[in-house]
């Protein structure tokens, strides 16, 4: 790692709270008076108790002061006033829960004791019309099975899958995808060996129209071949329906320079109208232990 | 005149609660305008901008949320589009390529001209605005990434995802893009 790594990486660290301590945004709600019950009594506690969070929470509070003593609420009314009478209608200022639902993940399945019957779905499937992963295998898809992005079911243990896990041959993936703005999906993948596939939609034309909401079906699980890795999918989330076809191309694209590996680097984060995720896995060789 | 005099009340009514919110959270608004935008005369602008906006649709409030919550996605939204309108002035990294520091032999000082928030800020405007959003959670108002999630109704796998998403691309466009502009004597980046 050069130099210049090493600063970047700690200049894109966030500044994350001393062990043990409450968050910054924390610390300025307690400031703000807004922890209520047992939350504020333990920050409060923990503000008594630990010097770092004590002198963070004096600071704010002089800020607080501060700001108030060099802008009033006085001075500022009829600006305020004034502004408001051009304020248009905006829902998204609203609060509470977002307008759209979060999406039911496969962690979120582990939790609520799901484990069992997500494994069992997955393994009951039988293997007629499953597809596999890598360079252009037997189409074999394991139909049925939901959502996209995170589940690895490795001989019936089902575990989360992000950037980096390390997946071998035979392993069966299911995803599922955050669709917080957009309305239409196009997954493509690429392994080891260049080989592009386009995951969804099944039929590799028009983009797969979603809506947004909680827990629906958009795709169908995996099995992994023996292609050597790494694994790169890229999800295309657009507002407007693409072609998978062009998703596709842009992916090989993205791969003339470094492979699948170029592609989990420099696939931008909007392309076609829309916003890129890319999930990047590890592959053992075969005959890893 | 009737409907005058409603208004009147309305504004009346709304005056004293966006005083009690302005004096309570109006410090914490402003500290993430400035952290967002970067100077004080746009971090009050927006802050003002925000108030007005409480003003306007005071009724949209729900008690069930806090109001810092409710404060945040305000001053998000709006931060956010004045970082849009920005970046079609600027486009790139420039205002903080004068900044850099030609690197010693170890190339150790080259970002040392870089504070993290004009970093982060600089680096925002290549992002789609969701990942505009956890950026600024995560990065500038220092939550956690559980924190950002019930913020923003994602899980926190897709949150720590989408923030790898962004740290991996920001270094890949750092050292393509701003470190080929350094001066002479700067350390030569290989890619």
């Amino acid at each position: 790692m050069t130099g210049e790594d090493r600063q970047l990486a700690r200049l894109l660290e966030a500044p994350e709270a001393p062990a043990g301590c409450p968050s910054e945004w924390t610390l300025q709600r307690l400031v703000a008076e807004e922890l209520k019950g047992e939350e504020r009594d333990s920050i409060a506690a923990h503000t008594v108790a630990c010097a770092h969070c004590r002198g963070r929470v004096k600071e704010l509070d002089r800020e607080r002061d501060a700001f108030l003593a060099a802008h009033p609420y006085d001075e500022v009314e009829a600006e305020i006033a004034e502004r408001a009478l051009f304020v248009p209608d905006d829902p998204e200022i609203r609060v509470g829960t977002p307008w759209f639902e979060r999406w039911r993940t496969p962690l979120a399945a582990l939790v609520a004791g799901g484990v069992a019957a997500m494994a069992v779905a997955m393994m009951a499937l039988p293997g007629a019309g499953e597809r596999e992963i890598g360079a252009g295998g037997d189409p074999r898809g394991i139909k049925g099975i939901t959502e996209l992005n995170a589940a690895l079911n490795r001989d019936g243990d089902v575990s989360e899958v992000t950037d980096g896990t390390r997946v071998r041959a035979g392993d069966e993936l299911q995803f599922s995808v955050d669709m917080a703005t957009y309305d239409h999906l196009v997954v493509v993948g690429i392994d080891g060996t260049g080989d592009v596939t386009v995951y969804l939609p099944a039929d590799g034309g028009a983009s797969l129209p979603v809506e947004p909401g909680a827990g629906r079906v958009i795709g169908r699980g995996f099995r992994l071949d023996d292609a050597p890795g790494p694994e790169v999918f890229v999800a295309f989330l657009t507002d407007e329906p693409i072609d998978a076809r062009d998703a596709a191309g842009q992916v090989r694209r993205w791969a003339r320079a470094g492979g699948a590996a170029g592609v989990a680097a420099d696939a931008p984060a909007a392309a076609l109208g829309g916003a890129v995720e890319v999930l990047a896995l590890d592959k053992e060789e075969v005959g890893t232990p | 005149m009737e409907g005058a005099g409603k208004a009147t009340m309305a504004e009346t009514a709304t005056h004293t609660q966006v005083e009690i919110l302005y004096n309570r959270y109006g410090a914490m608004v402003y500290r993430r305008c400035l952290r967002i935008l970067g100077n004080e005369q746009d971090a009050m602008d927006a802050t003002q901008e925000v108030f007005a906006r409480v003003t306007r649709h005071y009724g949209s409030f729900r008690a069930e949320a806090s109001p810092s919550t409710w404060l945040m996605r305000i001053s998000t939204n709006h931060c956010l589009n004045v970082i849009r309108n920005r970046s079609t002035r600027r486009g790139k990294l420039t205002a903080s390529r004068h900044e850099l520091q030609p690197a010693d032999a170890n190339g150790t000082r080259a970002f040392d001209g870089i504070e993290r928030a004009e970093l982060i800020r600089a680096l925002l405007i290549r992002f789609d605005p969701e990942i505009q959003r956890l950026v600024i959670h995560h990065y500038l108002d220092g939550m956690t990434k559980t924190e950002v999630a019930a913020l923003c109704g994602l899980s926190v796998p897709t949150v720590r995802k989408r923030l790898n998403l962004f740290v991996r691309r920001s270094r890949r466009y750092l050292q393509r893009e701003l470190l080929a502009s350094l001066p002479r004597g700067g350390k030569e980046v290989r890619p």
